[in-house]
């Protein structure tokens, strides 16, 4: 049955389904687009010198600047599966795909938490540890302001627009107030920039998203069933409370790691899922298509942002947010246009 | 007929906040029965379906599935015996029928395990039995109410489940779905399958129960077949409604006409 194949993403009558070819196409854009990166910059290199570098055949000082610019591409990838992903789980779990955490103040929570971890010199492991706290306080406080268990949906979207400019508020004076030298790095940090991102806090950044990312993935069957309301998910045997639990603990944790490794870059989570789903064309949110779409639109974003007005580079999290706005208006259009209530 | 009893509820009871809605209900579903609950609008009729699907959280006495504490099945296990079809269950918007009548089985599959040929023919059984064949590549929206409920009673059947509890199945619907989702269920119920649902009119009530079970402020008041139960009397007594009763000419079933107020004296 046709229908099916957008079901089991299953090869059928020879040809590919369209979510498989989604994903195909979503992994040779992302291919191309790091090549692309590795040949932008103050040094234009030419595709075939990256290919050489990268097979060890180069110069050294090209060989070298190719590894300079690899852990940028590395933390525009993971930062935005990470987004994609958590934006796929939070929108599901609120049912609003103005749900996203980075609208909902959890990035910025988790960016509060992890620079006052940095301002207590603490080691990267132990900020991005705090930057997963800030996100969980940031989601607690929204959840309990909202009511808890009986929480409207859309009073907690609202609740958390405010949480969350009190926490970009609060980043803001703490910067004002840290001594210079970790001001400088919090400032670019929070900006969303993926320039200061060095291959250590990469590295950590990637050890969280090794479990998280599977973990994450792996929900996708709670979330088909979650789609049809929680009474419909209870009766397929799937506990409703538990697993919204869980969602809401991967999702966090899946903010807090793109917030450690790149800072507050808004828009990807709201973004990706939704492009994602109109891709793919499947009914609710598909969660793999959204990480790697996620992925190849932050490494895009930050192509731009660094040729957009070269040779000075803009920080990724503005042109996010140009897109992000531009994406929030059409939005806003088409619920007008179909006459429904903002939700 | 069996009388084996398929779900049991034994001083059963539930609250909504601090108010108390079911006041310790005793009753069995026997296997095969098509049982109606009916009575007056916040009588506890939903309540007492979704406790005994556990969408309600009991505060105490016990629901018994097969003869064992329900809360005592895995949730997937649960689900392969007893399918529900709640109010205002939610589909994702685009979503095509086969792909929501395939999403009913869930408790048959886990992460890593594909679709399976049993998993597609016992979706298309199910399409079949609900009569949602012809509707299988529509999506969901571009489908009338009744021919919507037919579909979420095709993803309940996928399930697999013999058991299906139905809150309020035919809310919303004009009379020709309503008889549609009604003779359906009757249908299922010839075919082997246990069905509770919760009813608002009386008529249809007598027409397809085999069993009828009248509640009233959170208790049952009687349950037997419908036409020992549904007397002038009676009906007065619960619904506050002067009526006489008829033989219904097809059926023979009790058929309720209300007397107009002018005409009550």
């Amino acid at each position: 049955m046709k229908g099916l194949t957008a079901q089991s993403g299953t090869i059928m009558n020879g040809a590919m389904s369209r979510p498989a070819l989604c994903h195909l196409g979503l992994w040779l854009g992302g291919l191309a687009l790091v090549l692309t990166s590795l040949t932008l910059g103050t040094v234009r290199l030419t595709p075939v010198q990256v290919f050489h570098a990268l097979a060890g055949h180069e110069s050294p000082a090209l060989q070298l600047l190719v590894e300079w610019r690899l852990p940028r591409i590395g933390a525009a990838l993971a930062a935005g599966a990470a987004l994609g992903l958590s934006g796929a789980l939070f929108q599901t779990l609120l049912r609003n795909p103005l749900g996203s955490p980075d609208i909902i103040g959890f990035d910025a929570g988790a960016f509060g938490g992890a620079f006052l971890a940095l301002l207590a010199g603490l080691a990267p492991a132990l900020v991005a540890l705090a930057a997963f706290g800030g996100g969980l306080g940031a989601g607690l406080m929204v959840y309990l302001a909202a009511g808890g268990l009986r929480a409207d949906r859309a009073r907690l979207i609202l609740i958390g627009i405010a949480v969350g400019a009190a926490f970009s508020a609060l980043g803001d004076w703490m910067i004002f107030v840290a001594p210079l030298d970790i001001a400088l790095v919090a400032a670019n940090w929070k900006q969303g920039a993926l320039a200061g991102v060095d291959i250590r806090r990469l590295a950590n950044g990637a050890g969280m998203l090794g479990p998280l990312l599977p973990l994450g993935l792996a929900c996708a069957r709670s979330v088909q069933a979650l789609e049809l309301g929680d009474d419909k998910a209870q009766s397929l045997g799937v506990p409703a409370a538990s697993t919204r639990l869980r969602l809401g603990l991967i999702g966090l944790g899946l903010t807090a790691t793109a917030t450690f490794i790149a800072g507050p870059i808004g828009f990807v989570a709201l973004i990706a899922p939704q492009a994602a789903r109109k891709l793919t064309g499947s009914a609710g949110l598909p969660l793999s298509a959204s990480a790697l779409f996620g992925a190849v639109f932050l490494l895009a974003s930050d192509a731009v942002a660094r040729i957009a007005l070269a040779p000075r580079a803009l920080p990724v999290g503005a042109v996010t947010a140009c897109l992000g706005g531009a994406y929030l208006i059409w939005l806003f259009g088409s619920w007008v246009r179909r006459r429904e209530p903002l939700r | 007929m069996s009388t084996k009893s398929r779900l049991e509820a034994q001083a059963l009871r539930a609250h909504h906040g601090p108010h108390e809605v079911l006041k310790g209900i005793d009753i069995a579903l026997p296997a095969g029965s098509f049982t109606v609950i009916v009575g007056p609008n916040a009588c506890g009729k939903s309540t007492l379906l979704r406790s005994l699907a556990q969408l309600h959280p009991s505060s105490g006495g016990s629901v018994l599935l097969d003869g064992h504490p329900i809360a005592h099945y895995r949730p997937r296990d649960r689900a392969r015996l007893l399918a529900v079809l709640p109010q205002g269950a939610e589909a994702p918007e685009g979503i095509i029928v086969a792909n929501l009548v395939a999403r009913g089985r869930h408790p048959h599959r886990s992460l890593f395990q594909p679709w399976t040929a049993a998993d597609q023919s016992a979706m298309e059984a199910a399409m079949e039995a609900a009569g949602v064949s012809q509707l299988a590549e529509r999506t969901l929206e571009s489908l009338s109410g009744g021919q919507r409920q037919k579909v979420w009673i095709a993803m309940a059947l996928a399930q697999g489940a013999d058991i299906l509890l139905l809150d309020e199945p035919t809310t919303f619907l004009d009379l020709s779905h309503q008889i549609d989702v009604l003779e359906l269920c009757s249908a299922l119920n010839c075919a082997g399958k246990t069905i509770v649902a919760v009813l608002h009119d009386l008529n249809q009530a007598a027409r397809y129960a085999s069993r009828l079970v009248v509640m009233r402020a959170g208790e049952i008041l009687a349950q037997g077949l419908p036409e020992d139960l549904l007397t002038p009397g009676f009906i007065d007594e619960v619904f506050h409604v002067p009526c006489i009763v008829i033989a219904d000419p097809l059926t023979g079933k009790p058929l309720i006409v209300p007397k107009r107020a002018a005409l009550a004296n």
